[in-house]
């Protein structure tokens, strides 16, 4: 699935078939070459993100959820800056100093939240290859010359 | 293997951590010329907060020098100026404008910029200078001169080996080669 197919995801509680957030973005952990949680927005109560780990299922059309207990805030300095940055349209830099590109869209795995690629508009970058991500680059390792 | 880059392209180049942030921009590129080699840089903070930052940059801190960023492991690979400023000698300011002058006293031209070896030691390989008539049909043509690991240097000569003129280069893509060609020749004739 692409980070620009979810935009428009639902966010829906299974126990009261209701919607209960929209997604707002998906935030990304470098270490983990994953997503780690969901952004969310118009939520219906309190909370601002839910953990990868809390949710039913992320599907092609909508994610659920069993309850918002779940749903919170970050907890700390380290989590308020990961689910501020957004990895779409951010420059690639390479751990060598040289720009790839930008980021167009992101290709993960639903069922796991791991990142399998990065699109950008210079190539294409394994997501095993993703080193960091901060505000002003996504940073990942020079592919090596074959 | 050498990646060679014109000291001078270095100026304004973001640094950026392996985490993805922006830590400044280089502001001065700061030479040891007795050790010749780049031992720091000094810093500029980026956007609106511009200015000096307080924090300079030891070669040592750097964990790649690209084409687009100079990559370090995070903040904590700045050290205080100082320390950086410290590493440098009383010939570490600027050679620009001074003659290439040999051995044998041939005025060779002007130098505009150091040439760097930015894979390993920041070694200072050679230098870009306009050429005089001494170059012939090069005159006034921008070229790359070799250097061996000591030379003297003071803001106004820097002293080549005679042996260095045969191994003037046209073009910077080029110019590694000449460089081990140049140090070859050198320890064939010690």
């Amino acid at each position: 699935m692409r980070f620009t197919e979810t935009k428009k995801h639902k966010v829906v509680d299974v126990t009261t078939a209701e919607q209960v957030a929209q997604v707002d973005g998906l935030v990304v952990d470098p270490d983990q070459q994953a997503v780690v949680a969901v952004r969310l927005r118009k939520v219906k109560g309190t909370g601002t993100v839910v953990p990868w780990s809390d949710l039913k299922s992320f599907g092609p059309d909508a994610v659920t959820v069993e309850g918002t207990a779940s749903f919170r805030d970050a907890a700390d300095e380290h989590e308020r800056r990961a689910v501020g940055l957004d990895i779409l349209g951010v420059l690639v830099l390479t751990d060598q100093g040289r720009a790839v590109g930008r980021v167009d869209d992101v290709d993960f795995d639903p069922g796991t939240g791991m990142i399998s690629s990065v699109i950008t508009d210079g190539g294409e970058i394994p997501g095993a290859n993703i080193l960091g991500l901060g505000a002003h680059a996504l940073v990942v390792t020079e592919p090596r010359e074959s | 293997m050498r990646l060679l880059m014109r000291a001078s392209t270095i100026v304004g180049r973001p640094v950026v951590s392996l985490g993805g942030d922006l830590i400044g921009e280089i502001k001065d590129v700061v030479f040891n010329r007795g050790e010749g080699r780049v031992v720091g840089f000094t810093l500029n903070n980026s956007g609106f907060l511009s200015g000096p930052r307080k924090e300079s940059l030891p070669w040592d801190g750097v964990h790649a020098l690209g084409p687009d960023a100079v990559m370090v492991r995070h903040e904590q690979s700045l050290a205080p100026q100082n320390d950086v400023l410290g590493r440098s000698d009383a010939r570490g300011g600027s050679v620009l404008g001074a003659r290439v002058l040999t051995d044998a006293g041939a005025d060779l031209g002007e130098v505009t910029d150091a040439i760097v070896d930015v894979e390993d030691r920041a070694d200072v390989v050679g230098y870009e200078f306009v050429a005089s008539d001494a170059l012939a049909e090069r005159k006034g043509r921008a070229l790359f001169i070799p250097i061996p690991d000591t030379l003297a240097v003071s803001g106004e000569n820097l002293i080549v080996p005679a042996a260095a003129a045969d191994f003037v280069g046209d073009d910077l893509a080029g110019f590694g080669a000449d460089v081990e060609n140049f140090r070859a020749r050198l320890s064939e004739g010690r």
